[in-house]
C-alpha cells in the first residue's frame, strides 16, 4: 500500500512538471509612434494684462514633428525544464536618424529563474515586486487606468515602458520562495524573500540602497490566509566613504483575509502594521519615527453573482512610511517629451492629462524613500494611494458586471476620509472622492454585432479644511482650504468592421480651489507650506481610428484638440493640436 | 518516521500541485492582455556575410588639397571593408511575425572592418524598423509600412530613382548584390537584358507612415506616405522637417491613370514659424495595348521660401514604345520637357539649379539654396530639368546575340550656368574611394566624388554678362550595347562591349559632335568577355577607354572664385606671368603652383583614362562565393598635367547569404 502511495505521488509530480519545452523561443514588442502637431495662445503669443505684457515667446518652437520606431527583441533559454534565462534586447531609432544615426541599444530586462530540487524557486535579475498595499505596491497613476477603448493603447504601453506589470515595482535583485505543508488538509506555509538592489552608490557620497522583504503566508483551508510581510529600504554607509550616513526604513504588518463558507460569502479583511525610519550620522540626527496603520474591511466577491462589494476602514498615521508603498507613479516633475519648453525663459512646460495618458517618460519606474510631491487639482484624497499617510476613513463600493445586458461595467467607490494630524494646525483636512466608471455597449439597442461603445469614467474630488482661528496655534502662511476637482472621461466608439473601431473621447480635468502644500527635506519632515490657488481647465477632445491586428497588436490614428487654462503658468492658456500615429505590437 | 513522512509527502504534493503549465511562474495573478508571451513561430533570423578587402597601389599619392599634404590619398591601402556605407561584414536581419497579418523587422549591421581592436567594434542598425501590417475592411485593404528605413516609390519623377536602360558593363558587382558565378550573370543579362537587384532599386529612402489602400471601390487605390526624408530630416533638433506625399491610382484594364503629389517641408527659424519647401503634382499614366506601351507624366513644381515666393514651373515626359515593330526590333521614344524650376531630388530625374537645404545649413532663413548644378552629359534616359529634349532607344536580340541602341538629344530652356560636369565611367568607382563625398578637391580644384562615382568640371569660357553662356546648351548622347554569346569547343563565352559617345554644343545637332565646335566631347567603350574556366570557377576580362576633351571655348585656368567656389576661365598664355596678372576674380588654388592653376596651360581639356581588369568567381557553395578583381588603370590630361594617375585595385569579396 505504502509503495502504491509512493508511486502514485511521484507519477503525479513527473506529470505536472514542466514540459520540457523548446530551448530557446522569441518574446518582445514593436512600435511605431509619430505624432505631428502645434501649439498656441497666450502663453506663446503674448498678452496685455493691465499694465504688464508678457512678451512674445520667440524661442520655443510653434509646432513639432517627430517619431521612433523600437524592436524589443527577448530570448528565452531553457537549458532545461527547470531553468530558464530571458533577456530583452531593445533597438531605439528615431524618425529623423538616416543611414545609422539616431539608432539606440539597449538591455531591457535580464534574468534567470528556476527551481532547485523541485522544491525552491529562485529568480536572480529583474524582478517584479509586490506584497500588500501598505508594504510594497505600485498603486496606479492620479488619474485612473484609462481603460477605454480611445486611450487603452496609451496606458499598455507605459505600463510596458515602466514595467507596471500587476501593480508590482521592477527592482534588481535575488528572490527566493518555497512552499510548505502543514500538518491539516491543505494547509500551507508559503515562503518568499528577496533582496534587491534600489540605488547605485557613487563610492564617494551616495550610498547603495537595498530592498530587502519577504512574506510568510500561513493559509488554514476554510479559514484564510495569515500573512506577515516585512520590507526594508537601507543604505549600505560603508559604500560612500565620503559621508557615512544611511537611512532604513523598516515596515512590518501583519495581515489576516478570512474566508470561511460558514460565516457567509463575505470575505473579512485586516491589515495592522508599523513602520519605522532610522538615520545614521546625521547631524543633526533626526529622531526615529513610527507610524502605525491600520485596514479593516469586507468585500463580497463571490463568483456567480454579478454585484459584487466592498467596503474598508483606513488608519494611517502621519509618521507612517512605506517606500514601496508610498512611491508615486505620476512624476510631475519630469519633462514632457513633447512641446518640453514655453516662453523665452524656457520653462519647463507644466504636464498636462495629455501627458499622463501618453507620454511615459512622465511616470516613475523606481522605488523613492522621499515622499513624492503630487498635484492636488489631480489628486488629493490619496496620493501615495493605500498607504498614505495621514489619512483615515472609509472607502465602500461595487462593482456591477453583465455581459448579456447593455450594460457590460458599472464601478462605483465613494472615499470619506480625513486626517489623522493637521498640517501646521490643529485644523484638520477633509476629504471626499468620488469614482464611477462605466462600460455601456448599445449594440443590441441596435439589433447589431458590432460594438457601439460608451465608457466612462468621473472622479470627483473635494478637499475642505476650515479657516483658521488665528488666537489658536496656527501658523503663518497655513489657511482655509476649498479645493476641488473633477476628472472626467468619456469616449464613444462604434465597430465599423471586425476589429476596427471609430471613436470620439472628451478628456476633461476642472480644479478649483486653494491647497497648502507641505515641502518635506530629505527625511520626510515638512519644513514649510506654499499656498496653491488653483484654477485649471485641461480639456482634450480626440478623435481616431483603430485597428487591432490581434489582442496585442492594434494600430491607432487620432487627432487631438487639447486647451489649457490654468492660472498657474505664466500666459495661463495655450493650445495643442496633434495628429498622432501610433502602432505596437506585443509577441 | 510518520511525521518525517508526512513532510515529505506535504512538499512533494504542494510541488506537485503547484506546478501547472509554467512550474517557473510566480502566481503574478492576472495577467494584462500587454504582458508578454513566450512564442517561438514566426521568428527568423537571416542576413549574409561579407568580407571585402581592398588593396590599392598607387604609383604617387593622389593629391586632394594642394596645401595639405596630409591630406594626399594614401598611395598604398589594404583594407577590409572600402569607404562607403556599403554592405556591413554581417548584416543580420531579425523578424518576427505574431500574427494578425503582423510583422517587424529590423537589419543588425555588424561592422568589424580589422580595425585593430577587436573586442571593440561597435555596430548599428543598417536601415532600421520596420513595422508591416494589414487591415481589412469592406472598403478597402490597407496595408502599412511603419519605421523605416523602407524603399517605396510614388511616381517616375515624384518619387523613384533612375532605372535606365541597363547599359553598363558587368565586371563590376553591385554591393548588395546575390551570390552568382560571372557566366551566369552574363547570360541572365543577355537573356533578360538586366541582373538581379535588391529591393532598393528604383525606389527611395523614406521614414514615417506609409499606408496603402488597395481594392477601393471602382478601380482605385492610394498611397499616403507621412514622414520624412534625407532632405527633410532634421537630425538632433526639434525643428520638424516633414515629407508628405501619395498618390490616387485608376486602373482599368491594363492602364492606370494616377494623381501624385510629394511636398517637402522645412522650418527655417527656432519658433516653426516660417517655412521652406517644395511641393510637386502631377497626373500619370500607364497605358497598355498588345505591343503597345505608353507613360506618361505631367506635371507642376513650386519650390518656396521665406524670401522666395516660388514660381511654378512645368513638366511633361511621355514616352512611347512598341514592341516588335519590325519583327526583330522594339523601339521607345521618348520626348520630354522639365522647366528648371521643376526641382526634385528625390525622382527619376537630375536637378539642376536650386536645391533644398537642411535648416541647420541655411541659417539665412532659405530652405532653398542657390546652388548650382553643373551641366551633366548624361545616359540616355537620364534627363535633367531645365531641358527639352527626346530620346529614342533601339532593342534587338537574335539567339546568343542582343544590341541596345540609345541617343538622346536635349537643350536648355534657359541658360543658368557656364559650368560643365562629366562623369568617369570606367574608374569612376575606383576613383571615388581616393576622397569620399568630397566636392572642389584634386589639383585643380574640379573633382567631385559621390555614392561610387567621380565627377570633373569644366568651364564655358563664351559667356555672357551675367556669366552664362552665351548660347543655351545642347546635349547629345549616344549609347550602344552589344551582348554576344558563343561557344568554343563547346565552352561558353560571353562578350559585352558597352559604349557612349556624348558631346555639349551651342547647337543642336542629331548626333554627338566629334570636332571643335562642341564644348565637350565625351567618350567611352568597355569590352568584357566571361567564361566559365571549369565549374564553379568563372574568368572575366575587361578593358576600358575614356576620353574627355574640351573645346577652345573652355577653360584653360581654374581658380576659386569670391564664394570660395570653384571657376575656369580662359586666358591668353604669357610667359612668366602670375596669376595676379590674369585678372580673374578670385584667387589662385592655394599651393597650387602649377599649370592651369597658377598659369593657363596651352590647350584644353584633354583626359583619357584607360583600365584592364581580371577577375575570377569562385563558386564555394549553393549560398557562398568568392569573387577576386584586379585592376590596372591609368588616368592623364595631357594639358592639366598634374592630373594623372596610375595604380592597381584589387578586391576580394566572400559573400555567405544564411
Amino acid at each position: 500500500m505504502r509503495k502504491s502511495i509512493l508511486f502514485i505521488l511521484m507519477a503525479l509530480a513527473a506529470g505536472q512538471s514542466l514540459k520540457a519545452q523548446d530551448k530557446l523561443t522569441v518574446y518582445g514588442a514593436g512600435r511605431f509612434m509619430m505624432h505631428s502637431g502645434g501649439v498656441s495662445g497666450d502663453v506663446y503669443d503674448g498678452l496685455v494684462i493691465g499694465a504688464d505684457t508678457l512678451a512674445t515667446d520667440t524661442v520655443s518652437a510653434r509646432s513639432e514633428m517627430a517619431g521612433y520606431a523600437l524592436f524589443d527583441l527577448g530570448f528565452r533559454f531553457r537549458p532545461n525544464a527547470n531553468t530558464e534565462i530571458k533577456a530583452l534586447t531593445r533597438v531605439y531609432s528615431e524618425l529623423d536618424g538616416f543611414w545609422g544615426q539616431g539608432i539606440n541599444f539597449n538591455f531591457r530586462e535580464l534574468y534567470a529563474r528556476g527551481i532547485v530540487k523541485g522544491k525552491v524557486k529562485y529568480r536572480v535579475g529583474d524582478l517584479d515586486l509586490k506584497l500588500s498595499k501598505f508594504t510594497l505596491y505600485n498603486s496606479n497613476g492620479d488619474l485612473g487606468a484609462h481603460d477605454n477603448n480611445a486611450t487603452h493603447l496609451f496606458e499598455d504601453i507605459i505600463q510596458y515602458e515602466n514595467f507596471y506589470r500587476n501593480n508590482s515595482w521592477r527592482q534588481q535583485g535575488l528572490q527566493t520562495s518555497f512552499k510548505l505543508k502543514l500538518p491539516g488538509n491543505g494547509n500551507r506555509l508559503d515562503v518568499l524573500a528577496f533582496l534587491a538592489k534600489n540605488r547605485q552608490a557613487d563610492y564617494f557620497f551616495t550610498p547603495d540602497r537595498l530592498l530587502a522583504g519577504g512574506v510568510l503566508s500561513y493559509e488554514k483551508v476554510s479559514w484564510g490566509t495569515l500573512d506577515y510581510y516585512r520590507t526594508d529600504l537601507f543604505e549600505i554607509a560603508e559604500t560612500a566613504p565620503f559621508s557615512g550616513q544611511a537611512q532604513r526604513i523598516s515596515t512590518q504588518s501583519l495581515a489576516a483575509t478570512v474566508k470561511n463558507p460558514k460565516l457567509g460569502s463575505m470575505i473579512y479583511h485586516f491589515e495592522t502594521g508599523f513602520s519605522n525610519m532610522h538615520f545614521i550620522d546625521y547631524t543633526p540626527e533626526p529622531s526615529v519615527e513610527t507610524g502605525l496603520f491600520f485596514q479593516g474591511g469586507i468585500r463580497e466577491m463571490s463568483k456567480g453573482k454579478k454585484l459584487h462589494y466592498f467596503a474598508n476602514y483606513n488608519y494611517v498615521e502621519s509618521q507612517f512610511r512605506a517606500p514601496g508603498a508610498q512611491t508615486r507613479r505620476n512624476n510631475f516633475g519630469a519633462t514632457p517629451t513633447q512641446f518640453s519648453f514655453q516662453g523665452n525663459q524656457e520653462l519647463v512646460r507644466q504636464q498636462t492629462v495629455f501627458d499622463l495618458l501618453t507620454d511615459p517618460s512622465a511616470y516613475f519606474r523606481t522605488i523613492d524613500p522621499v515622499l513624492g510631491t503630487f498635484n492636488p487639482a489631480y489628486s488629493n484624497v490619496q496620493p501615495y494611494g493605500d498607504a498614505t499617510p495621514n489619512r483615515t476613513g472609509i472607502q465602500a463600493g461595487f462593482r456591477f458586471n453583465q455581459d448579456s445586458t447593455w450594460i457590460e461595467q458599472l464601478d462605483a467607490h465613494v472615499w470619506l476620509m480625513s486626517e489623522v494630524n493637521g498640517e501646521g494646525t490643529d485644523k484638520r483636512r477633509s476629504f471626499f472622492r468620488a469614482d464611477l466608471a462605466t462600460r455601456f455597449n448599445f449594440a443590441s439597442f441596435f439589433k447589431s454585432d458590432r460594438a457601439l461603445l460608451l465608457e466612462a469614467y468621473i472622479k470627483l474630488e473635494q478637499s475642505n479644511r476650515d479657516p483658521i482661528d488665528s488666537e489658536l496655534s496656527a501658523i503663518a502662511g497655513i489657511g482655509e482650504v476649498d479645493l476641488s476637482s473633477l476628472f472626467m472621461e468619456l469616449t464613444l466608439s462604434k465597430e465599423i468592421s471586425e476589429d476596427l473601431f471609430l471613436h470620439a473621447g472628451a478628456y476633461v480635468l476642472r480644479a478649483r480651489g486653494n491647497e497648502y502644500m507641505s515641502i518635506r527635506n530629505e527625511f520626510n519632515q515638512i519644513t514649510d507650506y506654499s499656498q496653491m490657488d488653483i484654477d485649471l481647465s485641461d480639456r482634450t477632445i480626440l478623435a481616431g481610428i483603430k485597428y487591432s491586428l490581434n489582442q496585442n497588436n492594434h494600430l491607432m490614428v487620432q487627432v487631438r484638440n487639447s486647451t489649457i487654462q490654468n492660472e498657474q503658468i505664466v500666459g495661463k492658456s495655450y493650445q495643442i493640436n496633434q495628429a498622432l500615429i501610433t502602432y505596437n505590437l506585443f509577441f | 518516521m510518520r511525521t518525517l513522512f508526512i513532510i515529505f509527502f506535504s512538499i512533494l504534493t504542494t510541488c506537485s500541485f503547484g506546478q501547472r503549465a509554467d512550474t517557473l511562474s510566480w502566481d503574478a495573478g492576472k495577467v494584462k492582455n500587454y504582458a508578454i508571451k513566450e512564442r517561438l513561430s514566426g521568428f527568423s533570423l537571416n542576413g549574409y556575410y561579407r568580407f571585402f578587402g581592398l588593396g590599392r597601389n598607387l604609383e604617387s599619392p593622389f593629391m586632394v588639397l594642394p596645401n595639405n599634404v596630409f591630406a594626399n590619398t594614401p598611395p598604398v591601402v589594404f583594407a577590409a571593408g572600402d569607404v562607403y556605407r556599403d554592405p556591413p561584414i554581417c548584416l543580420l536581419t531579425a523578424s518576427v511575425r505574431p500574427g494578425g497579418g503582423a510583422s517587424i523587422s529590423m537589419d543588425y549591421a555588424m561592422y568589424s572592418n580589422f580595425t585593430g581592436q577587436p573586442g571593440n567594434v561597435p555596430y548599428n542598425l543598417n536601415l532600421g524598423i520596420s513595422l508591416y501590417g494589414s487591415v481589412p475592411t469592406k472598403f478597402a485593404n490597407v496595408g502599412f509600412q511603419l519605421g523605416g528605413i523602407n524603399w517605396v516609390d510614388v511616381s517616375d519623377m515624384l518619387f523613384s530613382s533612375f532605372v535606365g536602360y541597363n547599359r553598363f558593363s558587368l565586371y563590376e558587382r553591385w554591393p548588395w548584390e546575390d551570390v552568382g558565378q560571372a557566366g551566369k550573370r552574363a547570360k541572365f543579362f543577355l537573356e533578360n537584358g538586366d541582373i538581379a537587384r535588391e529591393d532598393r532599386w528604383a525606389r527611395q529612402a523614406f521614414k514615417g507612415a506609409l499606408f496603402d489602400f488597395t481594392e477601393l471601390p471602382g478601380g482605385l487605390s492610394a498611397r499616403v506616405m507621412v514622414g520624412t526624408t534625407p532632405a527633410t530630416s532634421n537630425f538632433g533638433s526639434i525643428i520638424p522637417g516633414y515629407t508628405t506625399g501619395g498618390r490616387l491610382r485608376k486602373t482599368f484594364d491594363k492602364h492606370t491613370v494616377s494623381f501624385n503629389t510629394m511636398n517637402y517641408i522645412l522650418n527655417n527659424d527656432s519658433i516653426t514659424d516660417e517655412r521652406s519647401g517644395l511641393q510637386l503634382h502631377t497626373v500619370s499614366g500607364d497605358f497598355n495595348w498588345e505591343n503597345w506601351q505608353l507613360r506618361t507624366e505631367i506635371g507642376a513644381a513650386e519650390s518656396y521660401s521665406r524670401e522666395i515666393k516660388g514660381k511654378w514651373g512645368e513638366a511633361i515626359r511621355v514616352n512611347l514604345r512598341r514592341n516588335k515593330i519590325l519583327p526583330w526590333l522594339d523601339a521607345e521614344v521618348e520626348i520630354f520637357r522639365l522647366a528648371p524650376e521643376f526641382v526634385n531630388f528625390y525622382g527619376n530625374f537630375l536637378s539642376a539649379g536650386q536645391r533644398l537645404t537642411p535648416v541647420a545649413i541655411d541659417q539665412g532663413g532659405s530652405g532653398l539654396a542657390g546652388a548650382t548644378f553643373a551641366g551633366s552629359v548624361t545616359d540616355v534616359g537620364q534627363i535633367v530639368n531645365n531641358r527639352e529634349g527626346f530620346s529614342l532607344n533601339l532593342f534587338t536580340k537574335h539567339k546568343s546575340t542582343s544590341i541596345s541602341f540609345g541617343a538622346m538629344i536635349s537643350r536648355e530652356l534657359k541658360s543658368m550656368s557656364n559650368k560643365l560636369s562629366f562623369g568617369h565611367k570606367i574608374n569612376g568607382q575606383t576613383m571615388s574611394r581616393f576622397a569620399p563625398f568630397a566636392t572642389g578637391v584634386g589639383p585643380y580644384a574640379r573633382w567631385n566624388s559621390f555614392y561610387r562615382g567621380v565627377s570633373e568640371d569644366l568651364f564655358i569660357t563664351d559667356i555672357n554678362e551675367e556669366g552664362t553662356p552665351v548660347d543655351r546648351l545642347h546635349y547629345h548622347t549616344m549609347q550602344l550595347q552589344l551582348k554576344q554569346s558563343f561557344n568554343y569547343k563547346a565552352h561558353p563565352f560571353y562578350f559585352i562591349y558597352t559604349g557612349m559617345i556624348g558631346s555639349v554644343t551651342p547647337d543642336m545637332a542629331f548626333i554627338p559632335r566629334t570636332n571643335s565646335t562642341a564644348f565637350l566631347i565625351t567618350q567611352y567603350h568597355e569590352f568584357d568577355l566571361i567564361t566559365p574556366i571549369v565549374d564553379g570557377l568563372d574568368l572575366s576580362l575587361s578593358y576600358g577607354n575614356e576620353s574627355f576633351r574640351g573645346n577652345d571655348k573652355t577653360n584653360n585656368i581654374y581658380y576659386i572664385n569670391e564664394n570660395g567656389e570653384t571657376a575656369g576661365a580662359r586666358v591668353d598664355v604669357v610667359e612668366g606671368s602670375t596669376f595676379e596678372d590674369y585678372d580673374l576674380e578670385g584667387s589662385a588654388i592655394a599651393a597650387a603652383n602649377y599649370e592651369g592653376a597658377i598659369r593657363p596651360v596651352q590647350g584644353n581639356l584633354r583626359q583619357q583614362s584607360e583600365s584592364f581588369g581580371i577577375g575570377l568567381d569562385i563558386d564555394l557553395s549553393d549560398n557562398s562565393g568568392l569573387y577576386l578583381r584586379h585592376k590596372r588603370f591609368y588616368q592623364q590630361d595631357l594639358n592639366f598635367s598634374m592630373d594623372e594617375i596610375r595604380g592597381t585595385e584589387t578586391t576580394v569579396e566572400l559573400k555567405i547569404f544564411f
